[in-house]
């Protein structure tokens, strides 16, 4: 059954469809959430609640193709998360002066298994890593990242570069640096 | 940050996203967290039944309520227009200084009626155009819609005025007569009135019987007459 058929079930109130859906994206979903929400629990708890906003907003999804049905689900867990991170009171971030324009090699990040990548951004601090998250990760620009997280577009380009260093920093450590143009 | 290629999709990303366990990690219970899912998916159903049921009730309790309400509400209207129309329609008469005294001086206490500012001829006008506005008031007004609205204060003094006006008696105006006119009440004295008067007095005066009588002393204008009998001896 495809993903077009399983949404028209689910809005017509299939139980079965629903499960499907479940099945098929809660595994990605629940670590999308654990990038954003270090604790497993809470990640699980705001998977739950994404799911259950999809589903009672699905009436008014209109199924263009799986990619778009999986950004929804996705825009709707992280939304989730950031209100999580809101309501805790995170985001009380300093502005820099300057925020050094740091780039990362993704030649480096190329070399690491996804499971490694995920490790090294569940160590970022909390604002690093929403940032990066953001920013790196789903493709949103500084001026959205400010209005989402409530702080000033500085900010964001500021915790976006030390995420970076600590990041570097990081796979150092691991033994996996650039060296005049050549990744180690 | 000058740079922002937010459409560079990395293989890294990529990577990321298909990222749905890892290694080491103790795998989350699906069926659990899924059962968790479907009982709030069902309770909220379940909610939306019960919030539906309460909308019903609602309804049905407005609907039942608004007859009530209109009732009430066509009542007082008629009340208030009515009082509205009784307050309007009482003017004191503004001819003399004394007769600007607002209508709530007019006070009844006990059986003494106090009229401090009116003249005595201004109050009757004014009581004798309470009392006719009252009857022509109960022809086109309900007795009840006049209960209902004695829950507001301005109406008080009205209910005064219109509570005086009612137990004033009507004036009757008699006829002057001279007192002339009338004649000697002594004269017009009726019959049985002399005929109890008719007293005799006997008494004697050297063995002579004699005897007073009233009826025949009125008309001597105040002599009395004294008869006398003659014994036969």
């Amino acid at each position: 059954m495809n993903l077009s058929e399983l949404i028209k079930e689910v809005k017509e109130g299939s139980n079965a469809a629903q499960k499907c859906l479940f099945d098929e994206f809660s595994g990605k979903l629940l670590f999308i959430c654990r990038r954003y929400v270090k604790s497993p629990e809470d990640a699980e708890e705001l998977m739950l609640n994404g799911f259950y906003k999809f589903f009672k907003t699905i009436g008014t999804f209109s199924y263009r193709g799986d990619a778009e049905l999986f950004g929804w689900i996705k825009k709707i867990m992280i939304n989730e998360c950031l209100m999580f991170l809101r309501k805790k009171n995170v985001f009380t971030l300093v502005s820099d002066a300057e925020a050094e324009n740091i780039s990362l090699d993704e030649d480096l990040l190329d070399r690491l298994s996804a499971a490694e990548i995920f490790n090294l951004i569940v160590q970022l601090p909390v604002g690093y890593r929403t940032v990066f998250n953001l920013y790196e990760i789903e493709g949103i620009p500084h001026k959205d990242i400010a209005a989402l997280l409530g702080i000033s577009e500085g900010t964001s380009k500021s915790q976006l570069s030390k995420s970076k260093i600590l990041l570097q920093k990081m796979l150092f450590k691991k033994g996996i640096h650039y060296v005049k143009g050549k990744s180690q | 940050m000058s740079k922002e290629n937010l459409n560079n999709t990395s293989n890294w990303k990529a990577k990321l996203d298909a990222l749905d366990n890892l290694p080491g990690d103790t795998a989350y219970d699906k069926n659990d967290v899924w059962e968790k899912l479907h009982a709030r998916l069902g309770d909220n159903r379940r909610d939306t039944i019960k919030a539906w049921y309460w909308v019903a009730a609602a309804c049905i309790f407005f609907a039942l309520l608004i007859p009530l309400f209109y009732s009430d509400s066509n009542n007082h209207h008629a009340a208030n227009s009515a009082l509205n129309e009784h307050q309007s329609s009482i003017k004191i008469p503004s001819g003399d200084k004394d007769d600007k005294a607002p209508v709530t001086n007019l006070t009844v206490a006990g059986n003494e009626r106090k009229f401090p500012a009116a003249s005595s001829k201004t109050i009757t006008k004014m009581i004798h155009e309470n009392a006719k506005e009252n009857i022509r008031l109960s022809h086109t007004v309900s007795p009840t819609s006049l209960m209902t609205p004695t829950e507001s204060n301005f109406t008080a003094p009205l209910d005064t005025l219109s509570s005086l006006a009612n137990t004033q008696p009507e004036i009757k105006k008699l006829k002057v007569v001279h007192i002339n006119e009338l004649g000697d009440p002594v004269e017009t004295l009726p019959e049985i009135v002399k005929n109890s008067d008719k007293h005799a007095f006997q008494f004697k005066i050297a063995s002579q019987e004699t005897y007073i009588n009233p009826a025949t002393a009125s008309n001597t204008n105040g002599f009395t007459i004294l008869k006398i009998k003659t014994s036969q001896n």
